[in-house]
C-alpha cells in the first residue's frame, strides 16, 4: 500500500470518529506471562457422559467470518448427524474464548471411551455422509492454522475407587491413596 | 520546544506498524528500545511528518478535521503532540523541508 492511500487510510478513521479524541501516545509497558493455565472444566453435558474431549486451536482473523458462518450453517446438523449414529457420541459445540477471538474450542462428549473409537470407525466407513464432508471442513479450518490441541477429560465419578482397585498392581498409586508414607 | 516553521520527519529506523482494525499504531524506537501505541489523531500527526514544517502540519491536520484553517484548539493540540513525539524520539527535526515531489502544489502554496 503506497504512502497516500495509507494517510486516506488514517484520516478516515479520523473522521469515522463518533467524538474528537485529542491525540495521545502511551507507552506500551511489557509484561511478563506465563503460559500455564489451569484447564478449563468442559461444559454441562449429558451425566451419562464418561469422556469429553477438548480441541482447541486458533482461527486466523481472516478466516473468522468463514468459520463462524461455516458453524451457523452447519453445526444444528452435525449435531444431530453424530447423535443419530447412536454410538454414545455426541458434539458439544464450538465456542470463541473473548475478547481475544481467535483461540476456539469444540467438544465432543462421549458415553464411554469405546465410544471414541466407535466414532472414529463410523466416520471412516461414511466418507460421503455430509457427516464426514461437515466433519473434513471443520477440521480444514483448524488445518490451515496448525495448532490444534486435544485436552481429555474424563467424569471424575467414574474414577472411583479405581486408584484402589488399581493399587496393587501399581506401588506408585500410594502416593495418590496417602499411604506411602505407611508402606515407608 | 515545538516550533512553527521546524520540518518534522520520523527518527530513522522507526518501526510502524498499523493496527487499523483495533484503531491504533504501534510504533517502536529502536534507538532507545520502547513501544507506544498512537491513536489515530496521533497516528495522522505522525504520517503528516514527512519532511513538512509544524505550520503545514497544523493545516493538514485541520483539514481532515474539515476545518478550513487551524484555529487555536487546533494549534494546540498539533503543538502539544509533536513535542511529544520529538520528546518520545518518535519525531525529529531537520533543517529543510523534504516534502515529497508528489505534493499537490495548493498543500504547498497553503
Amino acid at each position: 500500500m503506497n504512502r497516500s492511500s495509507d494517510l486516506n487510510r488514517i484520516k478516515r478513521l479520523v473522521k469515522n470518529g463518533a467524538t474528537h479524541e485529542q491525540p495521545k501516545v502511551d507507552l506500551l509497558l511489557g509484561e511478563l506471562r506465563s503460559d500455564y493455565g489451569l484447564p478449563s472444566p468442559p461444559p454441562t453435558t449429558g451425566i451419562g457422559d464418561a469422556v469429553v474431549i477438548v480441541w482447541e486451536y486458533d482461527i486466523c482473523l481472516g478466516d473468522f467470518d468463514a468459520f463462524h458462518g461455516f458453524l451457523l450453517k452447519t453445526e444444528p446438523t452435525l449435531a444431530a448427524d453424530v447423535q443419530d449414529l447412536d454410538i454414545g457420541a455426541s458434539y458439544g459445540g464450538t465456542f470463541a474464548q473473548l475478547p481475544q477471538g481467535n483461540p476456539h474450542r469444540t467438544y465432543w462428549a462421549y458415553s464411554s471411551v469405546k465410544a471414541v473409537d466407535k466414532f472414529k470407525d463410523a466416520l471412516a466407513k461414511q466418507k460421503k455422509s455430509e457427516l464426514y464432508k461437515n466433519f473434513s471442513r471443520l477440521v480444514a479450518f483448524i488445518d490451515c492454522c496448525c495448532t490444534l490441541r486435544m485436552h481429555r477429560y474424563y467424569r471424575a465419578s467414574l474414577l472411583a475407587n479405581h486408584i484402589a482397585t488399581q493399587r496393587a498392581a501399581d506401588p506408585i498409586l500410594d502416593l495418590f491413596a496417602g499411604k506411602a508414607n505407611k508402606k515407608m | 520546544m515545538y516550533s512553527p516553521s521546524g520540518f518534522y520527519r520520523k527518527t530513522s529506523a522507526l518501526k510502524v506498524r498499523p493496527v487499523p482494525e483495533m484503531g491504533f499504531c504501534l510504533v517502536f524506537t529502536p534507538a532507545k528500545p520502547r513501544l507506544f501505541t498512537l491513536n489515530p489523531t496521533a497516528w495522522l500527526v505522525l504520517e503528516l511528518c514527512d519532511g513538512r514544517s509544524g505550520r503545514a502540519v497544523e493545516r493538514s491536520y485541520a483539514d481532515t478535521l474539515d476545518l478550513e484553517r487551524p484555529d487555536a484548539a487546533v494549534r494546540a493540540e498539533v503543538r502539544g503532540i509533536l513535542e511529544d513525539l520529538e520528546r518520545k524520539e518518535i519525531v525529529e527535526r531537520c533543517g529543510k523541508p523534504l516534502v515529497q515531489r508528489g505534493t499537490p502544489r495548493t498543500e504547498m502554496k497553503k
